[in-house]
């Protein structure tokens, strides 16, 4: 029944007391929050408490959500502010960013292949999670960032420009600009690696 | 379907093999060439969304990573005893719903259709420019001296009447009597008048 409701209906019944209804919301928008803040972290615990930090921030400030504006934005800009927070703390301390899980630790383990999948596939698949990962953290925050939020947060553009308080055109901007520098990025990969064959 | 939105659609997360941007781009080579230089990182991002699209799977993603990082390394929230959540962050919450309010508010202001009030007041403001564009050609036109020039282009205001003309006027008029000019002066009058006809 709670799927049939919109994101302001529920924020509606939440203000009026109806506390749980807003595990939907949490539901609904939980898994595009942790692949935003682990594409930036890499780490779950820090991209779980992120996004829980989030959740809760949105439903203690509930009186102050207006329909007038989407559910979806307010607390996409709740949770950059948070990660933008995070992220300052961070560089005050030395920023790791992993290159491969298969580096020369012997506390490697390597994760049980889920069912469709092959070991080999699963390999390629967090390899190029990784890459990906360092990839973006070598941009612009805010290209990064706008990236994020169009790929892992399913955001429109205008969805981006106001979470990101910047013009339509500067988040279109934006996501060209930094997908061209990624594009060249992985170009150079490709090259050096074909180099090395 | 413009650039634009063919933009849109190259970068959006699942819609980017829609038969509407295919066309397009078969239509358009500049798209073309676009998708064809972001297609490395497109394809990584696409790669990893459609793999990822389970939960379950996304977090085997993650924990597979989180397995080579050491969570004690990087502080950076509260440590025990601290609340959780702080007022800040409640505060920050707060602000933002404040800043989206303001901005909606002013996105619909300029998204509303012309009213017919401020239509109506455009209509007035460029009557009274229109009348007072009218009033001072009719005063401009009383400041003309009643005597013109006879077998000249009208003089403009400021410059020396043609001199060679007063002078056959005079010679038709005997009563009237024109000062003597300098040669100077005739010159004057004569480039004056001159420039002017040739001009128009």
């Amino acid at each position: 029944m709670n799927q049939n409701l919109n994101d302001a209906e529920i924020m509606k019944r939440v203000c009026a007391g109806d506390f749980l209804l807003f595990d939907a919301l949490v539901m609904r928008y939980r898994e595009r929050l942790l692949k935003f803040a682990w594409s930036k972290y890499g780490r779950q615990v820090a991209a779980e408490d992120l996004v829980q930090e989030a959740f809760l921030a949105a439903f203690a400030a509930r009186n102050s959500y207006n329909p007038s504006f989407a559910f979806s934005t307010w607390l996409w800009t709740i949770f950059l502010n948070l990660c933008r927070r995070h992220f300052k703390q961070q560089i005050r301390q030395p920023r790791e960013v992993v290159r491969s899980s298969f580096s020369t630790s012997e506390e490697t383990v390597i994760p049980e292949p889920s069912s469709s999948e092959t070991p080999l596939q699963a390999v390629l698949k967090t390899e190029q999670f990784e890459l990906l990962t360092m990839y973006l953290a070598e941009l612009p925050e805010v290209q990064a960032d706008s990236l994020r939020l169009r790929f892992f947060g399913g955001m429109k553009f205008t969805e981006i420009a106001l979470t990101m308080d910047c013009s339509l055109s500067a988040a279109k901007i934006r996501v060209k600009n930094g997908l061209l520098q990624l594009a060249h990025r992985f170009s150079e990969d490709t090259a050096s690696e074909g180099d090395v064959s | 379907m413009n650039c634009d939105e063919a933009f849109e659609l190259i970068t959006h997360p699942t819609d980017h093999q829609c038969e509407e941007l295919q066309w397009h781009l078969q239509m358009c080579p500049r798209c073309r060439q676009m998708q064809e230089t972001l297609a490395p990182a497109l394809s990584s991002f696409q790669q990893i969304l459609d793999e990822s699209s389970e939960t379950d799977e996304l977090t085997d993603l993650y924990s597979e990573m989180q397995q080579t990082a050491d969570h004690n390394a990087l502080p950076a929230f509260p440590a025990a005893g601290k609340p959780f959540l702080s007022a800040e962050t409640v505060r920050m919450a707060e602000q933002a719903a404040t800043r989206l309010t303001a901005e909606t508010g002013v996105n619909r202001k300029a998204d509303r259709p012309v009213s017919l009030k401020s239509n109506h007041k455009r209509l007035v403001n460029a009557a009274l420019i229109l009348m007072a564009g009218i009033l001072m050609g009719w005063g401009i036109s009383l400041d003309v001296p009643e005597k013109s020039i006879t077998g000249a282009a009208g003089v403009p205001q400021g410059k020396q009447s043609c001199l060679w003309i007063a002078r056959r006027d005079e010679s038709a008029s005997p009563s009237t009597r024109m000062e003597k000019s300098s040669v100077n002066s005739v010159v004057l009058s004569c480039v004056a008048c001159h420039l002017q006809s040739t001009a128009e």
